[in-house]
């Protein structure tokens, strides 16, 4: 609101607020704002105030506190950004922040360790550019994303490793040319009420080779139409844990598996089921290719529908030494690999728990 | 809106808007702005051309029951309430409260008040909200985040609904709901928090305490729901569907009673996963039912009722339909599993 006013009329408005520029100068620090129609980085030698925004984040976060917040007054391009400190980035509701991705870039780059990163209502479009939001190898983190749209990337649209956490929740994350989401090498994640869709390669990719345990819990979320599987937990390596659960999910049309957990390391006869591993409730799996996998992995699913695959509901396959796939007798299948078979290798049924 | 207008159509619609707003609602509604607000403009009882600037000024020239309206981006202040009001920032405006000194940032201490806060973002201070009197307080799309003390808390026979919220990152808990309060919460996010995200505690004799929750999710806490009474008629119950406890160090869910006083716990398709404990059940006068569950991966066990010694036993059952799996050890401790029927 108010973001063209005539020039005179902005004077008054600013000689009106003077006078109380002084009660709201306590919090300057604690809280800055952007503007991409009035605001200019040489305001941050006033603090970036509501007044007197700074034009970018990057000029803005130079003038908030540890734990600040940098506020998006009015819709408009807002620049690439590496963070180095615990910031919060907002744009309200109503308010349109958009990062565009150039070639060669990320858009939003998170480049220290121990901090706590929050960024909310913030649109990533690919122009070209590599990745959404990137922060690799770092520990001790914790990344937030609420009401983003991240899309058009050339690698992911979310791309974290190393031991943080991460939160993504009422997120959109759409074609973009590699995975939607990528979480490696540490990661404890947890997806909620987002969209992921039309991905080129897998929805949310789950793993990682170093030693590490990398854990992801995904739940009211869409995840579909993505070039590979639409949720993938995989390993290749017995040091290195990649486990899932998901509930309350729509998993529909991925080109390869729903829900797959993969091991693909040494000496699966042994190693099968210990570092790949997938819960799978009450979610409906429809027209993926095959529905639910357990490739040399452990997967427990229980109370899902999975009709219309193309191949498989559920697959247990692999080299395994016993039976990794467990079925709690709540699951219902119908049409799939119509006229065919409808589970591929031995599954376990479980019940009375 | 009134963004691209003439000086001369300006000032048309002020004098316009002027008349309609302050002459038939001037203090049913209030209106705050950080762009030209003034607590002088109290005087004139913070209209929408002439508004207050924090959200102290305005509620005290608002009628009871009536609303504090935020009119454009910015920080509007901590506030202590003590009248039925509604403190709304509406979506497209951010408005900010952060308490640098560590005191509250929105204290409720009036008995039979109706508090309604919309949109507000409250980030950095002791307590978020700090309810120890009132009637009904309703939390609705707010994000309170990095607290010195708890999100919520409250604390007294209250009603508290906290509706499509984000709570994370607080120095203790996400919403501790105490002696008496009875919390709805729906669509939440409850993370990170140092100690426990959810927790209905009953300290107090004679008091009923609740917490029935929806469609949420915590996680990264030390536990992601307790319920917990030590005073023998204290009661406590709580209720989680469709809701996720993931990650958390602890427990996932848990009931614990140390007094003998009666604790409930219902959990029905939740997934409770890679937390310590899945859903715990603890001592005398406890009672777990968990239903359509699915429980995995949890590092210390699954179910687990605790050998209570003289604290008794408590009464840990299931649906005979969770998912219990890949747990180091799935069950612990007696529970059993009630008739389908």
């Amino acid at each position: 609101m108010r973001r063209t006013h005539t020039s005179a009329f902005f004077l008054v408005a600013a000689i009106v607020l003077a006078t109380s520029f002084a009660t709201s100068k306590a919090h300057a620090a604690q809280r800055t704002f952007v503007s991409a129609a009035t605001g200019v980085d040489t305001h941050t030698t006033a603090g970036c105030t509501a007044v007197a925004p700074c034009r970018n984040f990057q000029a803005a976060m130079t003038r908030t506190d540890p734990n600040g917040e940098v506020v998006v007054l009015d819709s408009g391009g807002y620049d690439a950004v590496t963070i180095g400190q615990s910031v919060t980035l907002v744009a309200p509701a109503g308010v349109y922040a958009g990062i565009s991705v150039l070639p060669g870039t990320d858009g939003i780059t998170i480049a220290a360790s121990n901090i706590n990163v929050a960024l909310r209502g913030l649109t990533i479009t690919g122009q070209g550019g590599n990745n959404g939001i990137i922060m690799n190898a770092r520990q001790n983190n914790r990344l937030t994303v609420e009401n983003c749209e991240i899309s058009n990337l050339k690698q992911s649209g979310v791309q974290v490793s190393g031991s943080v956490n991460v939160g993504v929740t009422d997120t959109i994350i759409r074609d973009n040319f590699g995975s939607g989401i990528s979480f490696e090498g540490g990661v404890s994640g947890t997806i909620a009420r987002s969209i992921i869709s039309g991905n080129n390669n897998n929805g949310i990719v789950v793993g990682g080779s170093p030693v590490s345990i990398t854990v992801v819990s995904i739940a009211d979320s869409t995840i579909d139409g993505n070039g590979g599987d639409g949720v993938r937990a995989a390993s290749n390596n017995v040091n290195a844990i990649a486990k899932v659960s998901i509930r309350d999910s729509r998993v529909v049309r991925n080109s390869g598996y729903g829900l797959v957990a993969v091991y693909n390391g040494p000496n699966p006869m042994v190693n099968a089921g210990i570092s790949a591993k997938l819960s799978a409730s009450n979610n409906l799996i429809s027209k993926n290719g095959v529905g639910i996998g357990a490739l040399s992995a452990r997967v427990t699913a229980s109370g899902n529908v999975v009709t219309d695959n193309s191949s498989f509901g559920f697959e247990n396959s692999g080299i395994a030494p016993s039976v990794l796939f467990e079925s709690a007798f709540n699951n219902v299948f119908q049409n799939n690999n119509i006229g065919g078979i409808i589970i591929s290798g031995q599954i376990a049924f479980f019940g009375r728990e | 809106m009134l963004r691209t207008h003439t000086i001369a159509f300006f000032l048309a619609a002020v004098v316009v808007s002027a008349i309609t707003a302050t002459q038939a609602h001037a203090a049913q509604r209030t209106f705050v702005s950080a762009a030209i607000g003034n607590d002088a403009n109290s005087a004139t009882g913070c209209t929408v051309t002439a508004p207050c600037r924090f959200f102290q000024a305005a509620v005290a020239a608002t009628d009871a029951s009536g609303e504090v309206i935020v009119l454009d981006s910015g920080e509007y202040g901590g506030v202590v309430i003590t009248q039925s009001v509604s403190l709304i920032a509406p979506t497209g405006v951010f408005a900010g409260i952060s308490i640098s000194n560590g005191a509250n940032a929105v204290v409720i201490a009036t008995p039979g008040v109706n508090v309604i806060l919309r949109g507000l973002n409250i980030n950095g201070g002791g307590n978020g909200i700090r309810m120890v009197a009132g009637n009904k307080l309703t939390v609705k799309s707010c994000v309170i985040s990095n607290m010195g003390a708890s999100g919520i808390r409250v604390t007294g026979p209250t009603t508290v609904r906290v509706v499509d919220t984000i709570i994370r990152d607080n120095g203790s808990f996400g919403i501790l709901l105490e002696d008496g309060a009875l919390g709805t919460i729906t669509r939440a996010v409850v993370s990170g928090s140092t100690s426990v995200g959810v927790v209905a505690r009953g300290q107090l004799a004679g008091t009923m305490t609740s917490a029935d929750i929806a469609d949420s999710v915590m996680d990264k806490n030390l536990s992601g729901v307790v319920a917990t009474s030590d005073n023998a008629t204290a009661i406590v119950n709580v209720t989680i569907r469709d809701s996720s406890a993931v990650g958390n160090s602890q427990n996932g869910f848990a009931a614990v009673s140390s007094a003998f006083g009666k604790v409930s716990l219902t959990a029905s398709n939740n997934i409770v996963s890679n937390n310590g404990v899945g859903i715990q059940a603890g001592f005398g006068g406890t009672s777990v039912v968990a239903s359509g569950n699915t429980v995995s991966g949890n590092s210390v066990a699954g179910l687990q009722n605790i050998v209570g010694g003289s604290l008794g036993n408590a009464f840990f059952t299931t649906g005979a339909d969770n998912a219990v799996r890949n747990n180091s050890v799935d069950i612990s401790g007696t529970v059993g599993s009630s008739t389908p029927r």
